[in-house]
């Protein structure tokens, strides 16, 4: 575990899009620098955390990688809540995912809970540029309509990765308002545990206002 | 003891060639510079304790670089209370100590607001005699255009200086007997003539609260002194115009006797009104509809459905109205003993200002306050109603395991609203009064369960939790901020709980009821549960995360019982399977066009079927058929199932979930248990797939569930197409979840969301709440409303609400996504501050509240006051244009709001004129005990002012003194005649030439 005072602070990442766009294999490449091409499809949610350096400040990152399957869609956006950044995935190779962008930035903007969450729209799947139905200046006039921060990628051969999740980061880091430093870093903020406690089932909520 | 440094004098093109060592120097300060050059050495120590003084003092004078400065006549004198002009008022202070004593050194300088200049001290004009006699304060002093200025510094007032400096003593020091009044006067004097400095000097003397100054100004030409007397009492040579104006020429008359001409007088008399009578306003009005409709019942909760608004006491405490004339000659007006020229109705010049209390109490702050300090509260619910309830086998440990039986032991079997309305029963065995009186109760009750009544007085609204188009344009504004801060559809159940909650905690006395309240509320929620009846007011739908948690759980329980209602609906399974086979071998199309019935047999006698083991034959729990798309092994089309919905979570079970993902860490093998962790709802829908399509492969599976993991073939090879790799890979999580399915429809599979549990453990929740945490729970809900009574209320012109509501949301947004807890704590940076510190945020927050509703008060008190009765103002100014006159009274409410004093246009005949007119005569008669009648009966007119708070004179002369030959110079007199205070401010000047 890392020296608490050495984190500037924590986000929560979402990873979304249509299924079978390449979200966890973004993700493996990101944290682990791994490509599977037999990567599962997931279920329900899952996530990983990694803590990267921008400008000397340590971020820890919570990132939750989404199922894209229609079915799912009734479990995942509760997962949504509290997200600084989401980052909404198509195949460049799949018009279809890039058709319904549309639909997943709706999504977001119902159930998100902080309004001015940065959005990144990342093409994967870059690599393949044979079988390629959507081009990269689509994805520029799309990002640029919503106000989303673009670029392409290739989880298979590294490409753009690192830069989207960076550059997302920092994003978020410029915006005020969206995060606050750890309390560790606070000085005389100190976390109170256990508040309201009285309340059965170990929930704390009765409490909170 | 040796001086050096700041007492030595560097001013002058002569090095000081000082022997400071040397003791035989004079100890006198030299009050002129050395005249000839036989002194061959300039001695500028200073030794005693009033020399340094001195010396600090014109030290400085000369800091501030005012030494050889003599202000000269403003060109264009400028009247202080000319709208739009941009004057403020400098200061710059400095410390100055005689002997254990601190001074303050201030000096004060009315200047045009121009830009972030520093005080523009001008370059110092050396005096050669030829600038002057019209230096600045001489004109100041006879200029009539700044006479009684509002909110402005003393000497300004009682003088008309616009530029001065005062000396005044620091801390409870006092400058308070004649000898040391002439030591510092002294001071001053010395020092004016050693800087040369011609801005005019005082020095503040008495107690502070006095106002009281002496002072002088000197220039190369004229000498002034200020005086001033301050008296508890009118001095009975002083009591009017006449004998103000022969005190004033027996002053000028010395030292030299001499004769005053053509004294100009500005007169003042000011009224005050405090009795508003029928201008009053002390709150918002009640609405009598309602009262009405609750009659006496619930008297004084005359409007449940709002927070209060508005002030108890008027928030205008007092009117003064001024009464002026300018610029009289002596002769023209005479007030004496036996006769006055002066009635106020025939003054050239009006003005008026207002002053509101201080702290007015108003309603909507106390409500804030009394809810954050209950919400503060940490007493359980037994122990609050423990006097009511009268349970001595109440078992706080029981209670919580099994709410339902303590419950009904609590309070005896439990009713429904409904019941309790019909039967005129009361819910509670025991004969002891309730915190809040049965009949009140109901009336709540009833107002919160609408539905409980055939006619329900007040229906929930339909469109509740859209913006509502009884909102205006204020609502619009905020409406996206107001979305952030979680608290429930606008007067929906739980807002309405709310607002009831707050006028039991305010009106009814505190916690008590409120938890009485609490009580019966859970009670009818219970009843509804157990009896499946929907809960009114609520959204349809699962719990939605943009309310606040005890929202959450209200629609918790709301879609538990749709549930349960939907469940117990459900026709006997037995039939619904045993429907006739239908033969539709040659004619699907038509057959399948029907959608929405559910139920749709196929005949399956297709040569597959047979194949199938016998309990998979028949197909269940088919939906709608996926298009035309057929099974790929079986000999059928394919079939959407119809499938369970995933279990909705309220906030605080989403937070535990989020929290058990987590914890099983970040690595495959966690990845791994949370895909096996979530996978229940995959598994149902396999089965029911399953059981909706008899033959069906893996493959079928995906093409529906995910259709991208299906590829098509390309080629004709007869082959349709393949599994993504993912899919295929062995053991992967799908085709394990697959290879355990078996063919059950959803309605018998075991339940993914049980209801029974939920809505229990929905109440549960809600009942163990004590009645602090509850307030705590409501508080978002509570300060929504809040903020919505304000901007009900919100005028154009109060400034600052819009400010303060929008600072205010922010707040209320982030404390909102606290409520979130444990959630956050892991994954994002807004960890949870500390109790107090939210407390200290809500706190501020209503602070802030409080303060707009005091704005706002202000302003609807004005309002209502000079506005209401614009008829009577167009009659009695006799003006024609109707919205001409209610344009100008708005205009005038405006300024007086926004600025210290304000001038009525027409003075007594103008519309406001008249108005006021009005007020002061109700006022009076109000006095009097005068009815109108009276009135009428009476010969003699009545007054319409009472006795004036104050009577101000200013008295201004210009006059060769001493001497018949000496240059004109100013004189003037302020004196002001109130009740308990009587003050002459005098400035008389004498030519120095011939001195």
């Amino acid at each position: 575990m890392e020296q608490p005072d050495a984190i500037l602070t924590s986000l929560k990442l979402l990873i979304i899009g249509e299924s079978g766009v390449g979200k966890s294999s973004l993700l493996l490449r990101f944290t682990d620098d791994a490509f599977d091409p037999e990567q599962a499809a997931t279920i329900g949610v899952d996530f990983k955390v990694k803590t990267i350096t921008i400008n000397q400040d340590k971020i820890k990152l919570a990132i939750w990688d989404t199922a894209g399957q229609e079915r799912f869609r009734t479990l995942t956006p509760s997962y949504y809540r509290g997200g600084q950044g989401a980052i909404l995935v198509y195949d460049v190779t799949n018009r279809d995912t890039f058709d319904r962008v549309d639909n997943w930035l709706t999504e977001l903007e119902t159930y998100s809970t902080n309004h001015d969450i940065v959005k990144m729209l990342v093409g994967n799947k870059c690599d393949m540029d044979e079988t390629r139905a959507v081009s990269k200046d689509e994805g520029i006039k799309l990002a640029r309509k919503h106000q989303m921060m673009f670029i392409e990628s290739s989880a298979k051969t590294k490409e753009g990765v690192q830069c989207a999740f960076e550059e997302l980061v920092e994003k978020i880091i410029q915006t005020p308002g969206l995060w606050e430093m750890t309390s560790d870093r606070k000085r005389g903020i100190h976390v109170a545990q256990g508040e309201g406690s009285t309340v059965p089932g170990g929930c704390n909520y009765c409490s909170v206002i | 003891m040796t001086h050096l440094g700041p007492h030595l004098r560097h001013y002058g093109p002569v090095a000081p060639a000082a022997h400071p060592g040397s003791s035989t120097s004079p100890i006198q300060p030299k009050l002129m510079p050395p005249l000839t050059d036989t002194f061959e050495i300039e001695d500028f120590t200073a030794l005693s304790d009033w020399e340094k003084f001195v010396a600090g003092f014109e030290d400085i004078l000369r800091d501030w670089g005012v030494s050889h400065y003599h202000p000269p006549p403003d060109p264009a004198p400028t009247n202080a209370t000319s709208p739009g002009v941009p004057w403020v008022w400098r200061q710059t202070r400095r410390e100055i100590r005689f002997m254990d004593c601190g001074f303050w050194v201030t000096r004060f300088l009315r200047t045009l607001d121009v830009a972030d200049d520093p005080p523009t001290v001008p370059p110092p004009t050396r005096s050669d005699g030829s600038v002057t006699p019209g230096s600045r304060a001489c004109q100041s002093l006879m200029n009539g255009e700044n006479d009684f200025p509002c909110s402005a510094h003393p000497i300004y007032y009682f003088y008309g200086l616009d530029e001065f400096i005062i000396l005044s003593p620091q801390g409870t020091e006092q400058v308070d007997n004649p000898t040391r009044i002439k030591m510092v006067l002294g001071t001053l004097s010395v020092a004016a003539h050693n800087t040369e400095c011609g801005i005019p000097m005082f020095i503040q003397v008495m107690q502070r609260s006095q106002a009281q100054f002496a002072g002088l100004c000197v220039n190369d030409r004229f000498r002034t002194m200020f005086e001033m007397a301050v008296l508890p009492k009118v001095p009975s040579s002083c009591r009017n115009l006449s004998e103000i104006l022969y005190v004033f020429q027996e002053k000028l008359s010395q030292p030299l006797p001499m004769s005053v001409r053509g004294c100009r007088c500005t007169l003042r008399r000011t009224y005050r009104l405090e009795d508003w009578t029928s201008h009053a306003w002390t709150q918002a009005p009640p609405d009598f509809e309602l009262f009405a409709m609750f009659g006496g019942q619930l008297g004084y909760l005359n409007d449940l459905r709002q927070l209060p608004f508005g002030a108890g006491q008027d928030p205008v405490k007092r009117l003064l109205l001024n009464t002026t004339w300018p610029g009289l000659v002596e002769e023209t007006v005479l007030e004496n003993d036996v006769h006055n020229d002066l009635d106020p109705l025939e003054a050239p010049s009006w003005s008026v200002s207002v002053q509101f209390e201080e702290q007015p109490q108003c309603l909507l702050g106390q409500y804030l306050r009394q809810f954050v300090k209950v919400s503060e509260n940490h007493e359980s619910m037994l122990r609050v109603l423990g006097d009511f309830f009268n349970q001595s086998d109440y078992d706080v440990d029981e209670s919580v395991d099994n709410v339902p039986n303590a419950l009904k032991r609590l309070t005896g079997p439990t009713y429904g609203l409904t019941d309790i309305i019909k039967s005129g029963r009361s819910r509670r065995n025991s004969n002891q009064p309730g915190p809040i009186k049965d009949d009140y109760l109901f009336k709540i009750l009833e107002y919160l369960f609408p539905d409980s009544t055939d006619k329900p007085e007040f229906p929930y609204p339909q469109d509740f939790g859209s913006p509502s188009h009884r909102h205006n344009e204020n609502f619009n504004n905020f409406r996206v901020l107001l979305s952030t801060i979680k608290s429930c559809p606008v007067d929906g159940l739980l807002w309405r709980f709310t607002i009831v909650a707050a006028h039991c905690l305010h009106i009814l006395g505190g916690i008590k009821p409120l938890a009485h309240l609490m009580h019966e509320f859970m009670l009818e929620i219970r009843f509804r549960w157990e009896n499946g009846r929907k809960l009114p007011g609520l959204p349809h739908g699962p719990p939605d995360h943009s309310y606040c948690l005890f929202h959450q759980k209200l629609q918790m329980i709301n879609y538990c019982i749709d549930r349960k209602l939907a469940r117990e609906s459900v026709p006997n399974q037995s039939n619904e399977e045993a429907v006739t086979p239908k033969n539709d071998e040659n004619s699907d199309e038509e057959f399948f066009d029907c959608d929405e019935d559910e139920e749709i047999e196929v005949d399956e006698t297709k040569t597959n079927a047979a194949d199938l083991p016998i309990w998979n034959q028949k197909p269940a729990g088919r939906a709608e058929r996926l298009g035309k798309t057929m099974l790929l092994h079986h000999n059928d089309f394919m079939y959407v199932p119809i499938c369970q919905e995933p279990a909705p979570m309220t906030d605080d079970q989403l937070a535990e979930q989020a929290e058990i993902l987590l914890q099983l860490g970040s690595d495959a093998e966690g990845s791994e248990l949370r895909a096996k962790m979530q996978s229940a709802s995959l598994l149902s829908d396999m089965e029911s797939f399953k059981a909706a399509n008899p033959g069906s492969v893996l493959a079928d599976f995906v093409r529906w569930h995910s259709p991208r993991d299906w590829i098509e073939s390309q080629k004709d090879n007869g082959e349709k197409g393949k599994l993504s790799v993912r899919m295929m890979t062995p053991g992967n999580a799908w085709a394990e979840a697959w290879e355990s399915a078996k063919p059950v429809p959803a309605r018998r599979q075991k339940r993914l969301f049980d209801d029974t549990r939920e809505a229990e453990k929905a109440i549960k929740f809600l009942t163990s709440l004590k009645p602090g945490e509850a307030t705590q729970t409501l508080m978002p809900t509570f300060l929504h409303a809040a903020i919505h009574r304000l901007l009900l209320e919100t005028l154009d012109n109060v400034p600052n609400l819009k400010d303060i509501i929008s600072t205010v949301l922010p707040v209320l947004a982030r404390l909102a996504r606290f409520s979130c807890r444990p959630e956050v704590q892991h994954y994002s940076s807004e960890t949870l501050p500390e109790f107090d510190t939210r407390t200290n945020l809500v706190r501020d927050v209503v602070q802030r509240l409080s303060a707009a509703e005091i704005k706002l008060s202000q302003a609807l008190s004005l309002r209502a006051k000079f506005t209401k009765d614009v008829n009577f103002v167009k009659e009695k100014a006799q003006l024609d244009d109707q919205e001409q006159v209610a344009r100008q009274m708005e205009d005038f409410v405006r300024q007086l709001y926004s600025c210290p004093e304000v001038k009525v246009v027409g003075a007594s005949r103008g519309p406001a004129g008249q108005l006021i007119q009005k007020m002061f005569k109700e006022a009076e008669k109000a006095t009097q005990m005068i009815t109108d009648d009276m009135e009428a009966v009476t010969d003699a007119p009545l007054k319409v002012f009472p006795a004036p708070v104050s009577r101000e004179y200013i008295i201004r002369v210009a006059v060769p003194r001493p001497f018949p030959y000496s240059a004109k110079s100013p004189q003037r007199l302020y004196v002001c005649i109130k009740d308990k205070e009587f003050r002459l401010a005098g400035a008389f000047t004498l030519d120095k030439e011939y001195l």
